[in-house]
């Protein structure tokens, strides 16, 4: 979890106008920073995230308008679909109607024009995928919604968050370090995996890629950021100020590794949850 | 952190900061608690941003004893209950001066809620996170922050679980929304709690400020420097 309201506090408090985060995850954090005026710069491993981050952060005006939700929630007509593309899934996590649905959402949002309509898509879709999951395991806390409806509502829900801020803001499928070496930037955000849910090995994340990729069986090893953030420090000698997101387990390591490259470190600490560990 | 100029917070109530220093006396010179004095003021402070953002007179009185009476049920630890307590109070204070006329703004209002109660002299630790998180929503499409799942704290979940029962006509209403939006803005373990809170005989009642919590040493400190904040909600209880 980050809290970009408070990240956008602590970046005004260094004085940066400008941050790089290399392990995004689902880059909402750089929306927000991106509608407060700073350009913001993106990566991620997985593409589901990139695409997510062409929507809503490199985006400055593409909406999804409501034909163009037409063309992604229902069959088009002449259309042929591989209907059983997540078969695989179905009974383990989902109906056959919503492997079905997956299925042709897949496909409609590849034929989309644009990234950044695919990138708002992904995300949208992203959306009704977790509702369907939350309501496997909660199935009688929330209500039957029809698939088409439930995308509908987070389609056009997405459109509102785009917004310019005449700033170049880029978002790239590349690995941290080579992140790093290729931005430029007032500030480097680090966020620990814990921050982004993927140390947790979540599977909606993982399955979202699988569907990104139309394949069912997809996996993904979550990558160690924890053992490589050492490099990474240390490829950042050129970013002003680094902001390093932690939580209380992890704190202590994390700011030993920072102070053995910025000998001053200030810890920004409002809950065990929810720690900043700030270097200029 | 940004600091609101106490000329700013004086505005919103359409006073100099040399008249609203005069009010100071009223903390000053009460008898007995002045916290006791404080928790009114900052009640009719609390007032004050429902006026700016078109909510109904008393509402944030009652989402904070809504709010009180979910976490009350849900056992949470009583430091959380009374800061989720003044979090009710406070949840609109963001308003003040500022009424947000459009969606991109009506985001701006809780971090600006955040940067004045940061600024409130003793109020508990986590009252400004709570009046930060109150509407984020369980599928990561509330604001400001977009958080998602757990990340939101339990209490935020019940702030924002007695907005929606609030704005509801009546008990029924309030049980269909809540089970509309469970799994989308509120989370499905939140709308449990109300619905098993309503089979228990669950009742909203007038709620007590919690002096308790209010920090004694902070507030007479800030009495004794003139804090600006307090030149501000002075005048709220005029």
């Amino acid at each position: 979890m980050i809290s970009a309201s408070r990240l956008h506090e602590i970046l005004e408090g260094v004085g940066a106008r400008s941050v790089v985060d290399p392990c995004m995850g689902v880059p909402t954090h750089l929306n927000y920073l991106k509608r407060h005026g700073l350009a913001v710069h993106g990566s991620e491993s997985s593409e589901w995230l990139v695409r997510v981050g062409e929507g809503i952060v490199v985006n400055d005006s593409v909406a999804l308008l409501d034909r163009d939700i037409v063309d992604i929630v229902e069959m088009l007509p002449g259309h042929v679909y591989a209907l059983d593309a997540f078969k695989a899934w179905e009974g383990a996590f989902f109906s056959e109607e919503q492997c079905l649905y997956l299925s042709v959402w897949r496909e409609n949002v590849r034929n989309l024009r644009s990234d950044a309509q695919t990138g708002l898509a992904v995300l949208a879709l992203w959306r009704v995928f977790c509702y369907w999951m939350q309501k496997a395991q909660a199935p009688d806390e929330m209500q039957d919604v029809s698939p088409s409806e439930l995308a509908w509502h987070y389609l056009r829900q997405t459109t509102q968050w785009i917004a310019a801020n005449a700033r170049q803001n880029t978002v790239r499928r590349a690995d941290a370090l080579e992140t790093i070496d290729a931005c430029e930037a007032d500030a480097l955000l680090l966020a620990l995996p814990s921050r982004t849910a993927h140390d947790r090995l979540d599977p909606r994340f993982s399955m979202w890629e699988a569907w990104w990729q139309s394949n069912p069986y997809f996996s993904s090893e979550p990558i160690d950021y924890a053992r490589s953030i050492a490099n990474l420090l240390g490829r950042a000698a050129t970013y002003p100020a680094i902001v390093l997101a932690t939580d209380e387990k992890r704190e202590a390591e994390m700011a030993s590794l920072l102070r053995a490259v910025r000998p001053s470190v200030e810890v920004f600490a409002p809950s065990a949850n929810d720690i900043y560990l700030v270097a200029k | 952190m940004e600091t609101l100029p106490s000329g700013e917070m004086c505005e919103g109530f359409g006073m100099s900061a040399d008249k609203s220093r005069k009010s100071m006396a009223l903390f000053q010179e009460s008898d007995g608690d002045p916290r006791e004095r404080f928790a009114d003021a900052l009640c009719a402070y609390g007032a004050a941003g429902d006026a700016a953002c078109g909510n109904a007179p008393g509402f944030a009185a009652r989402k904070a004893a809504a709010a009180v009476a979910f976490a009350e049920f849900a056992e949470l630890p009583q430091d959380t209950v009374d800061a989720l307590y003044f979090a009710g109070i406070l949840h609109a204070v963001g308003g003040i001066g500022a009424v947000p006329a459009s969606p991109a703004e009506r985001w701006e209002s809780p971090p600006r809620g955040v940067r004045i109660c940061a600024q409130i002299p003793g109020l508990p630790s986590e009252t400004a996170d709570l009046v930060r998180w109150q509407l984020e929503s369980w599928d990561g499409t509330g604001y400001p922050d977009q958080l998602r799942w757990d990340s939101i704290p339990l209490a935020a979940q019940l702030l924002l679980l007695a907005e929606t029962v609030l704005r509801a006509q009546d008990a029924e209403e309030a049980l269909e929304r809540v089970n509309a939006e469970s799994g989308r803005s509120i989370a499905p373990a939140a709308a449990r709690l109300y619905a098993d809170w309503l089979r228990d005989g669950g009742t909203i009642r007038d709620a007590t400020p919690p002096v308790r919590a209010l920090d004694a040493s902070a507030l007479a400190n800030a009495i004794k420097d003139d804090h600006p904040m307090l030149l501000a909600i002075a005048q709220a209880i005029r």
